[in-house]
C-alpha cells in the first residue's frame, strides 16, 4: 500500500478535516455529558439520546427534503429522552445507572421498530444527499488553518459554536456556577438557595440538547441514511470521554478530536488498501478508535494527580435526610 | 415564631415551641444532643417546614418554602458542617444561588472580592476571597459562611454550635466580631451547650429539652449551675456528674507495680494522606507520633478536631497503612497488620465513627453484637451461621449492657445513639482484652449514657486492661485519664493532667515552644 498517501505532508490536512467531522457526533455528546455530571447527574442515557437523535433527524430531513428540519427533529427528539432520564432520575430521584441503561436498550428498540415500520426492510436503505461543504470566504483560504477548520459542512460550524456556548454557561454564568456547586455539594448549593433540582433537570435538558444534535450531525452531514444501532456506541465513548477529559468541556472535547481523527486514520488506511494487504480484518481497523480511546482514558485516569469527579455524581438529591441530627 | 412543632417519623424533634428575638441582641440557644436546637434553626432558615406553627419576621407573618424565601427576608444560617462547596473559591461560594444583578452571566468577581474583603475588615473577620474553600482552615471557612449571610443583607444571624471546633483564639476573634454585629443592629442565634460562652456573649438564653422549650431568660438573671440543670433536666448539673466521677476515679485504685507492663508502644508513627472516613476531619497527617500506654490506666490524646486524631485511629487499627514508624502490642510488631489480626489479639474498638466503622444498620443487632467473630465457633463457620447462637448471645449481651432494642433481631439502623454506641461497646468489651481503644465515645450522647460508657471504661482499666482514649471532650479527658497527651498537627506531646496546660497544648502553644510554658 501507499503509506504516502495515508501519512504524507499532503495527506495531513484532508484527514485533521475529516477527523473534526468525524468527532464532531461524540463531541458534542460528551461536552453535553461533561455539563450533566458536573452537575451531579451520571447520565448513561446517552446513547439513547444519540440514537433518538439520529432517527429524529432522518425522518426530519427525509420527509422534508430539509436539512435544518432534520437537525431540529433531532434535537427535539434527544431532549424529549433527556427529559425521560431527568423525570426519573431527579423528579422521582431513582438509581441514574438503572435508568440509563434501561433508556438506552428502549431508545436501541424503539428506534428500530419505528424505522422498520416506516421502510420495511430493504437491501437498498432510504438515503438523502448529505450537507455539502460550505467554505467559509477568508478564513478558508487561510494556508493549512483554512482547509483545516473552516472548509466544513455548516453543521460543524454549528457544533463548534455549541461546545464553545457550553464551556461559556459552566464558567461565566450564574447557571453554570450553580451546577458546577450541585455537582459537589447539593445541600450546600440548596442552603445557599439553589433548587437543586431545577438545576439538575435543566442540566440533563442541554445534555439532551446536545446528544441530539450530535445524532443529528452523524446522520445530516455525515451518513445520509439510518440503519439499526447507527450510533454504534458513540454515546458510552463519549462517557469515557468525559472521564477522560476529567468533567472539563474543553479537554473532553479535545479527546472527542482524538476519536475523530483515528477514526478518519483508519478509514484511510482501509481506503488506501491497507486491510487487504497486511491481511488485517477491516473490524479491527474500525475498532481502533476505540482502543486508542479505552488506552487514554486509562492512562489519563491514572495519570491525573487530583480526583476530578464531581462529588455528588450519580447520588439523587433527598432534602431532608441528613437535617435530623442535632 | 410561635406554637412550632416539626416531627420526624413519630417522633417530635421540636414540640409547641416559641422563641422571639429583638433587635441588635445575642440570644443564646441551649440544649442537649437531640434537644431541637438545629432542627428548630432549620425551620427559621427555611431548610425544612414545620408541621405547625406560625413565624413573624419584623412584624410581618413569614413562610418560607426555601432557604432562598429565608435568605429573602434578612436571615442567614452558618451551619455546624459548613455549607460550602470546597472546589469553589469563597467569593463563588458566596455568590452562589443569589439573585439579583446581571441576570445570566456571573457578577464580576474581583468587584465581589472587594465587597467581601471589605465587609470582612468591618468585623474582624478576614478571609481571601480568591482562595478555594478546600485551602481554608476551619476558622477561615466559617468566617467565609459569616461573610457570606452578611453579604447578602442578613440582619437575622443564626449560628450553630459556632466554637465546637475552633482554637481558643479563634473563638475569641469570633465572639467579637459577632458582639460587633450585635452593635451594629444584627440579632444573633448561637446555638451552643457551651456554658461559659453562653454566660459571656448572650443576652437572653433559650433552654431546650427534647424537642420542648424550657425556659427563656435574661442572662443577667441566671447563672451556669441553673442553665446545666435545665439543660440535662435532672437536678444533678454536667459539672456534678463530671466532679463526681473524677472522684471516682480515685476510688479505682493504683493497679499493682508488677501489672505495669507496656501493653501498646508506638514509635514515630508518619503517615500522609486524608482519612478514609469522611468524619475524620480531611488532610492532616501524623508527623512521628510516640506513645505507651501500659497494663490497667486510661491514656487520653485530647486535642481539637482535625489535627490527626481520626488517622491515628486508623492507623493503630489496621484500617490504614503507616509510611513509616513501629506500632507494637505488648511487644509485637504489628505495624500495618490487618483489622483482623489487631482484633485477635485482645483489642476493643471503639471507633470514632460509630455508624461507619461501628455497625452494620442493615444487619440485626445480633448479627452486629458477634459480628467480629461471627465466621467462628460457637456463631458460625466460613459456609454457615448458627442463628441460634448468635441470637442467645445477642439476646444476653443487650441484657448485659442494657441496650433498649424491642428484640435482637431488629436492625441496627434502629437505634438510638446511646443504644447504638452501647451496642459498640457490648461487642468490643465481651471478650477478655488486653487494650481498648476508644474514640470520641460519648460524642453526641445524652448525660446518662455518657455515663454508661465511663463505668464501662473505668471498669476495662480495673480489670487491667489499656484503655486508649481517643477524645474532643476536655471534661472526659479530665475525669478518666490518669496520663494525657495532646494532639496537634499530627504530632502528640505529653502534657499534666491539667485544664489550662490541656488547653493551651490543644491550641498549639505547648507544642511549638515545648516546655517553657507556665
Amino acid at each position: 500500500m501507499d503509506w504516502a498517501a495515508v501519512l504524507g505532508a499532503g495527506a495531513l490536512i484532508p484527514l485533521l478535516n475529516a477527523g473534526i467531522r468525524l468527532a464532531m457526533p461524540t463531541g458534542l455528546a460528551a461536552v453535553g455529558e461533561a455539563l450533566c455530571q458536573r452537575a451531579g447527574v451520571l447520565n448513561l442515557s446517552l446513547e439513547g439520546i444519540l440514537l433518538s437523535g439520529a432517527l429524529g433527524s432522518f425522518l426530519g430531513a427525509y420527509y422534508s427534503g430539509q436539512a435544518w428540519i432534520g437537525v431540529i427533529a433531532g434535537v427535539g427528539l434527544g431532549v424529549a429522552v433527556a427529559a425521560l432520564m431527568a423525570l426519573l432520575s431527579v423528579t422521582f430521584k431513582t438509581e441514574q445507572v438503572i435508568n440509563g441503561i434501561v433508556i438506552v436498550l428502549l431508545a436501541g428498540g424503539a428506534t428500530s421498530l419505528a424505522y422498520e415500520k416506516l421502510f420495511g426492510v430493504t437491501t437498498t436503505p432510504p438515503r438523502f444527499d448529505t450537507l455539502p461543504s460550505l467554505k467559509i470566504p477568508l478564513l478558508g483560504s487561510i494556508p493549512g488553518v483554512g482547509a483545516v477548520l473552516f472548509d466544513q459542512n455548516a453543521l460543524v460550524y454549528i457544533s463548534i459554536l455549541a461546545v464553545g456556548a457550553v464551556w461559556w454557561v459552566l464558567y461565566r454564568t450564574r447557571f453554570g456556577l450553580s451546577v458546577r456547586a450541585v455537582g459537589e455539594r447539593p445541600d450546600a448549593a440548596d442552603a445557599a438557595g439553589v433548587n437543586v433540582d431545577r438545576i439538575r433537570w435543566c442540566a440533563l435538558l442541554v445534555s439532551g440538547v446536545m446528544g441530539g444534535l450530535g445524532g443529528a450531525v452523524l446522520i445530516v452531514a455525515q451518513l445520509g441514511l439510518f440503519r439499526d444501532n447507527i450510533t454504534a456506541g458513540r454515546g458510552w465513548v463519549a462517557i469515557a470521554l468525559v472521564i477522560f477529559g476529567r468533567w472539563s468541556p474543553l479537554r473532553v472535547m479535545g479527546g472527542a478530536l482524538l476519536f475523530g481523527i483515528t477514526d478518519a486514520l483508519q478509514l484511510r488506511i482501509q481506503a488506501a488498501g491497507g486491510g487487504v494487504e497486511t491481511g488485517v480484518p477491516f473490524e479491527l481497523f474500525q475498532a481502533l478508535p476505540y482502543i486508542v480511546t479505552i488506552a487514554v482514558v486509562v492512562a489519563a485516569t491514572a495519570w491525573a494527580r487530583d480526583d476530578a469527579q464531581p462529588k455528588s455524581l450519580g447520588f439523587p438529591y433527598e432534602k431532608e435526610a441528613g437535617t435530623r441530627e442535632d | 415564631m410561635s406554637r412550632i412543632t416539626k416531627r420526624f417519623g413519630g417522633l417530635a424533634a421540636v414540640d409547641e415551641v416559641d422563641f422571639d428575638l429583638r433587635k441588635g441582641e445575642i440570644h443564646a440557644l441551649l440544649g442537649e444532643n437531640g434537644a431541637g436546637k438545629t432542627t428548630l434553626m432549620n425551620v427559621l432558615s427555611g431548610l425544612i417546614q414545620p408541621g405547625s406553627g406560625t413565624m413573624e419576621v419584623e412584624g410581618r407573618p413569614a413562610r418560607f418554602r426555601s432557604p432562598q424565601d429565608a435568605i429573602d427576608r434578612g436571615i442567614g444560617m452558618v451551619h455546624q458542617h459548613f455549607k460550602l462547596v470546597s472546589r469553589l473559591t469563597v467569593a463563588e461560594n458566596i455568590i452562589l444561588g443569589q439573585t439579583g444583578g446581571r441576570r445570566l452571566r456571573l457578577p464580576d468577581l474581583h468587584e465581589v472580592g472587594r465587597r467581601v474583603e471589605a465587609l470582612g475588615e468591618r468585623y474582624g473577620l478576614e478571609v481571601p476571597p480568591g482562595a478555594f474553600v478546600w485551602q481554608l482552615s476551619v476558622g477561615e471557612q466559617q468566617r467565609a459562611e459569616i461573610l457570606r449571610a452578611l453579604y447578602r443583607k442578613a440582619r437575622v444571624l443564626i449560628l450553630d454550635e459556632p466554637t465546637a471546633t475552633l482554637t481558643a483564639g479563634e473563638v475569641d476573634r469570633l465572639l467579637e466580631g459577632i458582639r460587633v454585629m450585635a452593635r451594629q443592629g444584627a440579632s444573633i442565634i448561637i446555638i451552643s451547650h457551651n456554658l461559659d460562652e453562653i454566660m459571656s456573649a448572650a443576652d437572653r438564653v433559650t433552654v431546650l429539652r427534647r424537642g420542648k422549650q424550657v425556659a427563656t431568660l435574661d442572662r443577667d438573671e441566671t447563672d451556669q449551675a441553673e442553665l446545666a440543670r435545665l439543660m440535662v433536666g435532672r437536678d444533678v448539673s454536667l459539672v456534678e456528674v463530671l466532679t463526681s466521677a473524677g472522684e471516682r476515679r480515685e476510688e479505682g485504685g493504683e493497679p499493682g507495680d508488677a501489672d505495669r507492663r507496656v501493653v501498646l508502644e508506638v514509635e514515630d508513627l508518619v503517615m500522609s494522606g486524608e482519612s478514609v472516613s469522611p468524619a475524620g476531619g480531611g488532610a492532616r497527617e501524623l508527623r512521628g507520633v510516640n506513645l505507651t500506654v501500659h497494663a490497667g490506666e486510661i491514656v487520653s490524646i485530647a486535642g481539637v478536631e482535625g489535627n490527626g486524631q481520626a488517622q491515628f485511629e486508623e492507623a493503630l487499627m489496621g484500617l490504614r497503612t503507616p509510611d513509616s514508624g513501629a506500632v507494637r502490642f505488648s511487644g509485637d510488631d504489628m505495624t500495618g497488620a490487618r483489622p483482623r489480626r489487631v482484633l485477635e489479639r485482645g483489642v476493643g474498638y471503639i471507633p470514632s465513627d460509630r455508624y461507619r466503622h461501628g455497625l452494620v444498620r442493615e444487619l440485626s443487632v445480633a448479627e452486629n453484637l458477634v459480628l467480629d467473630r461471627i465466621d467462628r465457633p460457637p456463631f458460625g463457620s466460613p459456609l454457615r451461621l448458627r442463628s441460634k447462637a448468635i441470637t442467645a448471645r445477642g439476646a444476653e449481651l443487650i441484657d448485659r449492657f442494657s441496650i433498649a432494642v424491642r428484640s435482637a433481631a431488629e436492625r441496627a439502623g434502629t437505634l438510638s445513639g446511646g443504644n447504638a454506641q452501647r451496642a459498640v461497646l457490648a461487642r468490643a468489651m465481651s471478650e477478655e482484652l488486653r487494650l481498648c481503644l476508644a474514640a470520641q465515645p460519648t460524642r453526641g450522647l445524652d448525660v446518662g449514657a455518657i455515663e454508661f460508657v465511663w463505668q464501662q471504661l473505668r471498669e476495662q482499666r480495673r480489670k487491667g486492661v489499656a484503655v486508649l482514649l481517643i477524645s474532643t471532650d476536655l471534661d472526659e479527658v479530665m475525669a478518666l485519664s490518669d496520663r494525657c497527651y495532646v494532639m496537634y498537627r499530627g504530632r502528640l506531646t505529653e502534657t499534666p493532667l491539667d485544664r489550662d496546660r490541656i488547653g493551651l497544648a490543644m491550641g498549639g502553644v505547648a507544642a511549638e515552644s515545648g516546655a517553657g510554658v507556665r
